[in-house]
């Protein structure tokens, strides 16, 4: 019998990213935020990424200078491979969770992926975290989005690593620091607006969807969600900047990916 | 103990009859020295990355000229190249920072740019762990 097409969109709870980070650091008690990209731990990840390298006997060579987007990528693939939507059985999983997501970009993930590989048997997507930001704009005729978290206003445009011009770059950091201008209800709004695109697009299509909520806060946004609230808890506090404990993490996944697997068919 | 281990190919090229023959050091401890007769030879060798500061030396040497049936000189050459300490390879740091001092040249610290004519010595120095010396070296 062939399996069902299982599409899971979210952030950083379902991509497994930090829990491996008391791997890295070999010890239990490790707590990360946001991620080791974004603290520019390389040596810490090289270093987990070459010794691991080693036990496998791997004989390829790696570039020097290629060594910290190898490891990070590497560890990041191990995580994402343990992440909860990646344990969930009987189905073929594409895992689209990526960190910082926000609803806005989900939708545009939702529809470019409906486009290429046709309708999934089913669609989970997950809350976000509140402060993560949507930017989507129009420049010289074409259409570009941006998800981020508010620091990203600091951004220096680099053109190495921005792969659009430096006038996208600059409307992007006046559009970040016009909605961090605004009321606190702004980014709720938004968040509902976007999601009530979603559902129209599902509806539409005829779409079967599921949400998962991970963060109580967030509950205001979903009806009769499959709920990992407590399981989270185990790892995180509701306070997000508090960073996350990374075994309990690691250790949780199966946990979620079986309260997932029970009820995502209801 | 944290062992690493450095590997690396040599290449005799334009050899006609010529000898050529090449020590390898780190640390001060030789690890290999030898007359190329085959074309081609990987050198392993595993060392302690404990300690500090780490040095690698290529030394050319015995060098002989053959003439072709032209008269024309051949110079044998050394090609180096796949500089890897435990699979990293370091060839283009290598171009960037080793220092080739030829024997029969007062104007020293040439670059090193994966091959070796002159008899002298290339060197490259690092710091332990080799990983967060490369990372310094790549994303500074």
């Amino acid at each position: 019998m062939k399996k069902p097409n299982v599409l899971v969109i979210g952030d950083c709870l379902s991509n497994g990213n930090n829990c491996y980070g008391h791997l890295v650091y070999n010890d239990p008690d490790t707590v990360l935020t946001f991620s080791l990209q974004y603290h520019k731990k390389y040596v810490d990840v090289a270093k987990w990424f070459l010794q691991k390298r080693k036990q496998n006997k791997l004989s390829d060579y790696i570039l020097a200078e290629d060594l910290a987007n190898v490891a990070y990528k590497a560890l990041r693939a191990e995580e994402k491979n343990h992440s909860w939507p990646n344990q969930l059985e009987n189905c073929n999983v594409v895992n689209l969770s990526l960190n910082g997501n926000h609803f806005g970009n989900y939708l545009i993930q939702l529809k470019s992926f409906v486009e290429a590989h046709g309708k999934p048997d089913l669609v989970l997507l997950t809350d976000h975290t509140a402060s993560h930001m949507f930017v989507y704009f129009t420049y010289n005729g074409s259409k570009y989005s941006f998800f981020c978290e508010p620091h990203a206003q600091h951004q220096v445009y680099n053109p190495l690593q921005h792969k659009y011009p430096e006038q996208v770059h600059d409307l992007k950091i006046q559009s970040i620091k016009r909605q961090l201008q605004y009321r606190d209800t702004y980014q709720e709004k938004k968040c509902y607006r976007y999601l009530k695109l979603i559902r129209k697009f599902f509806e539409q299509q005829d779409i079967l969807y599921k949400f998962v909520l991970l963060r109580t806060s967030n509950q205001k946004y979903f009806e009769q969600p499959i709920d990992l609230t407590d399981l989270r808890t185990k790892w995180a506090g509701e306070n997000e900047y508090q960073g996350e404990l990374c075994k309990a993490k690691y250790d949780m996944q199966k946990e979620c990916a079986k309260r997932v697997g029970k009820s995502m068919w209801m | 103990m944290d062992v690493v281990l450095l590997t690396l190919d040599l290449k005799k090229l334009n050899a006609g009859n010529g000898d050529i023959a090449v020590e390898i050091w780190l640390d001060a401890i030789k690890i290999f020295d030898q007359y190329l007769i085959a074309q081609e030879r990987q050198i392993k060798h595993e060392y302690d990355d404990t300690s500090g500061k780490h040095e690698l030396q290529i030394v050319l040497k015995d060098k002989t000229l053959t003439v072709d049936h032209e008269d024309v000189e051949l110079h044998p050459m050394v090609e180096v190249s796949n500089i890897c300490l435990d699979g990293v390879k370091i060839d283009n740091l290598m171009y960037q920072l080793a220092t080739y001092n030829h024997s029969k040249d007062l104007r020293q610290n040439h670059k090193f740019f994966g091959r070796m004519g002159c008899e002298g010595t290339v060197s490259l120095q690092w710091l332990s762990p080799y990983y967060q010396w490369i990372l310094e070296q790549t994303h500074p």
